[in-house]
């Protein structure tokens, strides 16, 4: 028999249970209010009494992330594509592409919400916007990656320009365009989260305008409770995204 | 012998990159169609960038290289073996072996033939749906063979292709490179460090030396019986074995 220490799901067992029973020791010998640090089970009783609001949040904050991050791998492929073809144009953008990934989201969302307005477009804007450098950066990283001998296979060949690009190049980018799109899933939530507390709306509640607008009425528990939802529904995105295989899919 | 395999002559071939001192100069070769020329000479002194200006992949700094007795000639078909099988990871190998024809725009349902018949000539007609991580180095440098012959070529140009396998399974591609050139008795050429394999595959074995290098000794290989495994164990081939190594040796760089 395998001993605990050597177990998978042992360790992370224990300091999960161990977080716990320091979390409620913290609430207990600090005699901090409910409002202060809810506990576990109060965070659990917040998603029962809420459960109809926060199921909404989900979906409003789903929809958000979804479509920024179709938007982000979509419009991040492509541009990758296009920079590609031409080093003139990649010397040109590339520095660019680098420069707009470390633009903080919080600052891209205030501009974004001046010029489109409070609302969901804005929301689904932002979510794009934190998605579509990293899938740039990885897919331009994989376009260029392609081996020299199998360039010269295909020079041999002589190969039309377009057939490298998509018989070669593009193949060879796919495990890195996924890693991209990986790390845009993620964000993409983050996007949506950030974005709701901008320019979310009480008519169209994401999870992000839910937590602003409970911490304005001090229920701290279902703050907990939607930013776990947020953690939960950002691993569910990323989980997706793993599920798609790093073979290209060619014929 | 095949219709389109060629006679090629090099005459005061010479290659630079940039500004560096040229690797090749002056180099001179002739070979009548359909032979195995062996390519011996030390590591770097320009075996690869030769095959590579044959193949039309580089350019020329000077000098000629003539296909059936012309300069302007249209390039025989050509194919080119590498060191790695540079097979496409995503590919399975019927796909990998018809990727020459695909790149031409033949159609599916021909490319799926044609390479199915290379693949069977091959020994990888149980093979085709596997992709490169579940085939071993034999089969994949196999799959790289048969996809060099989709296109029937004149001339086939092989660098060092079989050295990064084990000595058995060399020596069997070996075999059945031979037994595949019998059939359609291709003009080429084959570059080497083993002096072995040299011997046991061309009729002649061309020793490049010098910087920049030129060709400096050129040993015949002449046995009496088409050649097959048991030649390996006939005195006359140790001979040449030892004869081709003392020339080798003479010539190479102390």
């Amino acid at each position: 028999m395998k001993s605990l220490g050597q177990s998978r799901l042992f360790p992370p067992l224990l300091v999960g249970l161990l977080l716990v029973a320091a979390w409620y020791a913290l609430r207990h010998f600090l005699a901090l209010e409910a409002f202060r640090l809810p506990v576990p089970h109060e965070i659990l009783a917040a998603i029962w009494k809420e459960r109809q609001t926060l199921a909404g949040g989900v979906r409003v904050t789903f929809l958000a992330s979804l479509g920024g991050f179709f938007a982000a791998t979509f419009f991040g492929l492509a541009l990758s594509l296009i920079l590609t073809a031409s080093r003139t144009l990649r010397r040109g953008f590339l520095p660019f592409v680098v420069l707009m990934q470390v633009i903080p989201i919080i600052a891209t969302a205030a501009i974004v919400v001046t010029w489109l307005d409070a609302g969901f477009p804005a929301i689904i804007t932002i979510a794009f916007f934190i998605g579509f450098f990293p899938v740039v950066a990885n897919t331009l990283a994989g376009l260029r990656a392609v081996p020299a001998e199998q360039l010269e296979l295909f020079r041999l060949y002589k190969a039309t320009p377009l057939q490298e690009l998509f018989l070669l190049r593009l193949p060879t980018a796919w495990p890195y365009f996924l890693t991209g799109a990986q790390i845009a899933a993620t964000l993409a939530v983050i996007g949506s989260v950030t974005g709701e507390i901008f320019a979310g709306s009480s008519a169209n509640a994401g999870l992000g305008f839910l937590i602003i607008s409970y911490r304005a009425s001090f229920e701290t528990a279902a703050v907990f409770a939607a930013t776990a939802l947020c953690a939960l529904l950002a691993m569910v995105f990323w989980g997706a995204v793993r599920l798609v295989p790093t073979r290209f899919p060619a014929r | 012998m095949h219709p389109l395999a060629p006679h090629i002559e090099t005459r005061g071939l010479r290659k630079a990159f940039g500004d560096q001192p040229p690797v090749l100069d002056g180099l001179d070769l002739v070979v009548e169609p359909g032979r195995i020329i062996a390519l011996l000479g030390a590591s770097g002194c320009g075996k690869s960038t030769l095959l590579r200006l044959i193949a039309g992949t580089l350019p020329l700094s000077g000098g000629a290289i003539l296909f059936n007795g012309e300069a302007q000639a249209e390039r025989p078909e050509t194919a080119f073996i590498f060191q790695d099988p540079v097979l496409l990871p995503w590919l399975d190998t019927l796909h990998n072996i018809s990727l020459p024809l695909r790149l031409r725009g033949m159609a599916a349902h021909e490319r799926r033939e044609i390479a199915t018949e290379r693949a069977c000539r091959v020994g990888l007609g149980e093979a085709l749906g596997r992709y490169p991580d579940e085939l071993s180095g034999g089969m994949r440098m196999r799959a790289s063979l048969a996809r060099a012959l989709t296109f029937s070529p004149g001339l086939m140009l092989l660098d060092e292709p079989f050295g990064a396998l084990d000595a058995i399974t060399r020596n069997r591609l070996n075999e059945e490179l031979l037994a595949l050139h019998a059939r359609e008795r291709w003009t080429t050429f084959f570059v080497t460090h083993s002096v072995t394999e040299a011997v046991f595959l061309a009729d002649r074995v061309v020793i490049l030396g010098g910087s920049p290098a030129r060709v400096v000794d050129v040993v015949e290989i002449a046995f009496a019986q088409a050649r097959s495994a048991s030649l390996r164990t006939q005195i006359a081939y140790q001979q040449a074995v030892a004869e081709t190594t003392a020339r080798l040796y003479a010539v190479l760089p102390a």
